[in-house]
């Protein structure tokens, strides 16, 4: 069976799965061509009321084709790709949007989503936009950050090297207190060791671990000089781990509590 | 009793086979659908795809699948005069799950394709059933007893090795590897289909074909032994042919917990324990209640789904109890 267009001409209906890409979407303007997002697409707010297709490395081939899209943006990881097989068979296209922690993937996935939606101008203004906020006026002094996301079943988990905490981080001046590659259990001696001057956190580590008191008073992180000096920054989780359009708002963050130091 | 079993088993079968065509989370009229056969215009060229390369498959693998797990529960309950036993003991789910964990994190980019993961999945369940088979043989003789404790081992080192991909592998990789461990016909299509499906019917014909062979074996190992069967081939059939087939089910669907546990039982308890009626009612009941767990699935949560395994172990378990407390 040849792959077709299921409609011709018509509305553009769009799938957008993955936060920073239906964030990206939103951005660029196309927000009311989105007829569904995946469970963790939830910012903007139009974005999270919007019909849910499953969280994204979990979708259904009927699922959605049921909601009759135009067109699928997908980050890299969404799947099964068995799915994504099916679904491109039925002839509607998915585009897959590279999921690498660096500026440039950003520069070309803006690019990417921009040219497949015919929002050149609008992309080419985001990207501009979104590095012109990144690169503003440098901290004086360089701290070093230690990132806490979830405190899953075994412990706290860090995020390391290539990852986009880490990203963040070093665009607001600072450096990461911890040097492996990716987002791993934390030892608590490793978290001593790594003496943070800044504790970076998603909300929903903090409220999971009981507010800022509870967590400065962990034994592991109550001796490092971020408890000394009460500096944590929470930021939303998507924001925290996803490189989108509001990257710069976490950077900007960053750099207010280290321009503070 | 049975003879009436066996007019509404079939029945239940065409009946869910057909309610699994019509469900789903597309608004497919229900009438079309019905005349699909004879008049495929009736449907749009997406609905038309939606049934032909979705549906059907998916549900052509549920039967299989389901059937599959049910007849090597049975099987392997008669060899191993155990009620506890399932394809799991026997360290298929447990290889088959390592075997995808090993995939999933060091495959990376170097095998893709959709045959990879389930290839690697059949490969475990091969390995891991085969250490169970040599670590349960005592003095050239194969032990029941013997192999259910080394199934136990090689499941822990299963798991333990599981732990270690787990521990290696980034964010993506651990979510892979936990929806796969969940159970899903979702990946269903023709092209994976064909593969998994001959292991299974083969593995199925097999064991129909030891029927009257298990009822002798259950009198007990020695008395089998002197009504003229081979006990140590026996087991060595049973097992090869439940690896065969229940490791295509898994590679192809993921590991789907307590069809093979619970349907036997419930045969057991309605129509008997011999196998000439146990194993075909068995193959239908566990297609029935696996395609209506998947129907289920694809629709409660629309646009989106749930695994299948999660469902069935979800109903499976308090079922399993109130068929213990009863």
């Amino acid at each position: 069976m040849a792959p077709r267009p299921i409609q011709a001409a018509g509305a553009v209906r769009l799938i957008t799965i993955g936060a920073p890409t239906t964030e990206i979407v939103f951005a660029l303007g196309a927000g009311d061509q989105v007829v569904a997002t995946d469970t963790t697409s939830r910012f903007p707010q139009t974005a999270a009321t919007l019909p849910k297709v499953g969280y994204m490395r979990a979708l259904s081939a009927e699922g959605l084709l049921s909601l009759a899209p135009t067109r699928i943006i997908a980050q890299d990881g969404s799947g099964p790709i068995e799915v994504l097989e099916r679904v491109r068979e039925a002839g509607i296209p998915i585009d897959m949007v590279p999921d690498r922690p660096d500026l440039s993937t950003l520069d070309s996935n803006i690019a990417l989503i921009a040219g497949r939606l015919g929002r050149e101008p609008e992309g080419a203004r985001l990207a501009a936009e979104l590095r012109q906020r990144l690169s503003q006026n440098q901290p004086p002094t360089p701290l070093s950050a230690l990132c806490l996301i979830h405190p899953g079943g075994g412990g706290w988990m860090a995020a390391g090297r290539d990852t986009v905490p880490d990203l963040l981080i070093r665009l607001a001046g600072g450096h990461n207190a911890i040097d492996f590659a990716g987002i791993r259990p934390l030892s608590l001696e490793a978290a001593v060791d790594s003496a943070p001057d800044l504790l970076v956190i998603s909300s929903s580590a903090l409220a999971q671990a009981g507010g800022v008191d509870a967590l400065l008073a962990l034994p592991h992180l109550a001796a490092t000089p971020a408890a000394a000096k009460r500096r944590v920054v929470v930021v939303e989780s998507q924001m925290l781990l996803g490189l989108g359009p509001r990257s710069p708002e976490a950077v900007q963050r960053l750099r207010a509590v280290m321009a503070a130091a | 009793m049975i003879r009436l079993a066996f007019i509404i088993l079939p029945l239940a079968v065409l009946a869910v086979a057909l309610l699994a065509l019509a469900l789903g989370s597309s608004a497919i009229p229900m009438t079309a659908v019905a005349l699909w056969p004879w008049d495929a215009a009736a449907l749009s060229d997406q609905q038309r795809l939606i049934i032909e390369n979705i549906r059907l498959p998916r549900m052509v693998l549920g039967l299989l699948v389901g059937a599959m797990l049910a007849v090597a529960g049975a099987a392997l309950q008669g060899i191993f005069r155990n009620p506890l036993a399932d394809p799991g003991l026997i360290g298929v789910s447990g290889g088959a799950a390592l075997g995808a964990a090993a995939m999933i994190v060091m495959g990376g980019d170097r095998f893709v394709g959709p045959l990879a993961l389930p290839l690697a999945a059949f490969a475990g369940a091969v390995i891991a059933t085969l250490a169970v088979y040599g670590l349960g043989r005592r003095h050239g003789m194969i032990s029941p007893p013997s192999m259910l404790l080394a199934g136990i081992a090689v499941n822990a080192l299963a798991g333990a090795g599981i732990g270690v991909f787990s521990y290696v592998g980034d964010d993506l990789q651990l979510r892979q590897l936990t929806f796969w461990t969940m159970g899903s016909l979702g990946a269903a299509g023709w092209s994976t289909l064909l593969p998994s499906l001959v292991p299974m019917l083969a593995s199925m014909a097999g064991l129909f074909l030891l029927a009257t062979r298990l009822d002798v074996f259950s009198l007990g190992e020695r008395e089998a032994f002197h009504l003229g069967l081979n006990p140590h081939r026996m087991v060595q059939l049973v097992v090869g042919l439940t690896c065969l087939g229940v490791g295509a089910a898994v590679a192809a669907a993921g590991p789907i917990g307590f069809i093979g546990l619970v349907v036997p039982h419930l045969i057991r308890l309605s129509l008997g324990a011999g196998h000439r009626v146990l194993l075909p009612a068995g193959m239908m009941l566990g297609a029935v209640l696996l395609v209506g767990a998947d129907t289920i699935a694809r629709i409660v949560a629309a646009p989106a789904e749930l695994p299948v395994g999660l469902l069935c172990s979800l109903l499976g378990a308090p079922f399993f109890l109130w068929l213990l407390r009863r």
